[in-house]
């Protein structure tokens, strides 16, 4: 029941979050150049009109024609979604995974090396990786790997394993995030009670670290899926375009049509309703990450399960 | 004074990059005006622009034949000025929202909350591309101005929620019970009580946030989305979009063209701005630790 609220919660709060997003993203963008007297000018006019059209019209077309538009080559956005979207969920998925599994194993590891050294800012590595900005990991590993390691195949496309290198490249940043948060998570644990106890009743520390705190971090640690989830998509997002991984995201910068050259007469490429399919696709990808973190702290955290 | 470790490397860091941005342009093997050179001829024919780096160009050339460090010491001014006033911006804005959404049945609650679900939906990077390709900002003469407010605003919201959670958390203290029953006006206790308080997590906040904003316009520039644009017409009925200004991100721009060929276009200011990033987070936690002893 408590779950079900919940949800229903979220629902509404992302649908509010998606009309806002289509209000933005259907904004008239019709900007043209026009030559005049062989001198080229920006031209761009605001019409409450032709907003209220494109959004009228988009709203129209879903409930009408069941279809959630087209887009620049005559492909359904259901299509396209149906090609891309797959790629960049196995990529999503298994970072996912991953960065949870051994961010945990990366956090407790973090904890148990800095209570043997007196250390301020927790693990050097795990915190260094925070101030690192994503591109910059991205074009080391790839300058790495192209000069000392160049059988890796990092562009491979169109093979099965296709996305595990990007999803390991997504993986690095959230696993430091997850073990930034986990281990301080258990240090903030420290001294309680229920470890002098525990301890004095002669358990290990191995055991108490495991069975004891662990159990009481994970509420800690899951409800920051979904920051998780977001860092990932963003990470996501930049490793898609460098690698050319062709996923969702990559597919959202083709369909954002951003260039660098003008030239009169020729129309934006910009596929509004393509770009909204993306962005609700990644948004519900979202909010299931925090579906399965309030489940998942429901069924681990004790204190919870005994509530129920 | 604060001693800690992290908290004097970082401010070594910073001080270094403000150095290198007062004195930089002035030093023998830079560049004073940004020169543009595609071709070179060498014992063996022609050369093409961009050049590897070489005991001339230390961090070698870009794809127009410019000097890549003269280039970034000549950036460091105009990327650093912009973190800042991005930064500065949205704490402006956040904190008042935040001392104001303390009470939580205040109209500002629902401001800041709804805030900051909203662009916590999904990264900000994607909240800031859709924004600043709206047609209102892409020529804008005030496009610089236009996008400096969308980028602080997109996370004044997260900002304001961290300080509101923790304004919340002492709302309930006793201090706080007695400043109310001595007669302090919402304002007064706003001012008085909890700014004081939380003036010490302001202060790590500013500086990761200087950080993330580093980092924000670093991805911006990857994807080929300047700060600072205008375009210029090349020919009859065509042009193309330069950047106006030399900050880091705007390097960036060729980085999926190039990252094949020549890695060290997007690497020398992609490390640029991993230094600094570095610099501003350890003074961030060095700050944190101070304050939590």
């Amino acid at each position: 029941m408590h779950v079900m609220i919940k949800i229903g919660k979220y629902t509404l709060i992302y649908t509010a979050i998606i009309f806002m997003l289509i209000l933005i993203i259907l904004f008239p963008r019709d900007a043209q150049m026009i030559q005049v007297n062989g001198v080229m000018e920006y031209h761009y006019q605001f019409s409450w009109e032709t907003y209220y059209e494109s959004v009228s019209s988009y709203f129209n077309n879903i409930v009408e024609n069941k279809s959630l538009g087209g887009t620049r080559n005559h492909f359904t956005v259901e299509e396209i979604l149906a090609i891309f979207l797959p790629r960049s969920l196995k990529v999503i998925v298994t970072a996912f995974i991953i960065s949870l599994f051994f961010g945990i194993l990366k956090g407790i590891l973090d904890f148990r090396h800095s209570q043997k050294k007196s250390n301020v800012i927790g693990n050097g590595t795990t915190f260094l990786f925070q101030a690192i900005p994503d591109f910059f990991l991205i074009i080391i590993i790839l300058l790495l790997v192209i000069s000392f390691f160049p059988f890796i195949p990092i562009f491979a496309q169109g093979v099965w394993y296709e996305f595990l290198i990007p999803s390991l490249l997504v993986t690095i940043l959230p696993l430091m995030y997850v073990a930034r948060i986990t281990s301080s998570a258990v240090a903030s644990q420290e001294g309680l009670q229920y470890i002098v106890v525990a301890k004095a009743k002669g358990l290990s520390n191995k055991m108490v670290l495991y069975k004891h705190v662990l159990k009481n971090c994970y509420s800690t640690i899951f409800s920051h899926c979904s920051s998780l989830t977001i860092y990932i998509i963003s990470n996501l997002l930049m490793v898609e375009y460098l690698l050319s991984y062709q996923g969702a995201a990559f597919r959202l910068f083709q369909a954002i049509d951003y260039r660098n050259s003008v030239s009169v007469g020729r129309r934006s490429n910009f596929e509004p309703e393509l770009i909204i399919a993306i962005a609700v696709s990644f948004m519900l990808i979202i909010m299931i990450s925090q579906i399965i973190s309030e489940v998942a702290t429901d069924s681990l955290d004790p204190r919870r399960r005994e509530k129920r | 004074m604060i001693k800690n470790k992290s908290f004097i490397v970082g401010i070594i860091m910073l001080s270094f990059l403000l150095l290198i941005m007062v004195i930089g342009p002035y030093l023998p093997f830079v560049e004073r005006e940004i020169t543009e050179e595609t071709l070179r001829i060498s014992e063996d024919g022609f050369d093409r622009a961009p050049f590897p780096p070489s005991s001339e160009n230390p961090f070698g050339t870009d794809s127009k034949g410019r000097d890549l460090l003269s280039l970034i010491i000549h950036g460091a001014k105009d990327t650093i000025f912009i973190v800042l006033l991005i930064t500065l911006i949205r704490y402006l804005v956040a904190v008042p929202l935040a001392l104001a959404a303390i009470n939580e049945k205040s109209p500002f609650y629902w401001i800041m909350s709804g805030w900051n679900r909203i662009f916590s939906a999904l990264p900000p990077i994607f909240s800031a591309i859709l924004l600043m390709n709206i047609p209102f900002f892409v020529f804008s003469d005030h496009r610089l101005m236009a996008v400096i407010i969308i980028l602080a605003f997109i996370e004044v919201g997260r900002v304001s929620y961290i300080l509101q959670q923790e304004g919340r958390g002492v709302a309930n203290s006793l201090y706080v019970e007695a400043g109310i029953t001595i007669g302090n006006t919402p304002n007064q206790l706003a001012y008085r009580y909890y700014l004081p308080t939380l003036l010490p997590s302001i202060a790590v906040n500013f500086f990761s946030d200087l950080g993330k904003v580093l980092i924000l316009i670093g991805q911006l520039g990857v994807f080929s989305i300047f700060i600072t644009q205008t375009w210029i017409q090349l020919g009859a009925g065509f042009g193309e979009i330069q950047n106006t200004s030399y900050n880091w991100a705007t390097l960036l721009g060729e980085t999926r063209t190039s990252i094949r060929s020549a890695t060290w276009i997007p690497l020398f200011p992609a490390l640029a701005i991993t230094y600094t990033v570095i610099g501003f987070y350890l003074i961030g936690e060095g700050l944190r630790a101070h304050f939590n002893r």
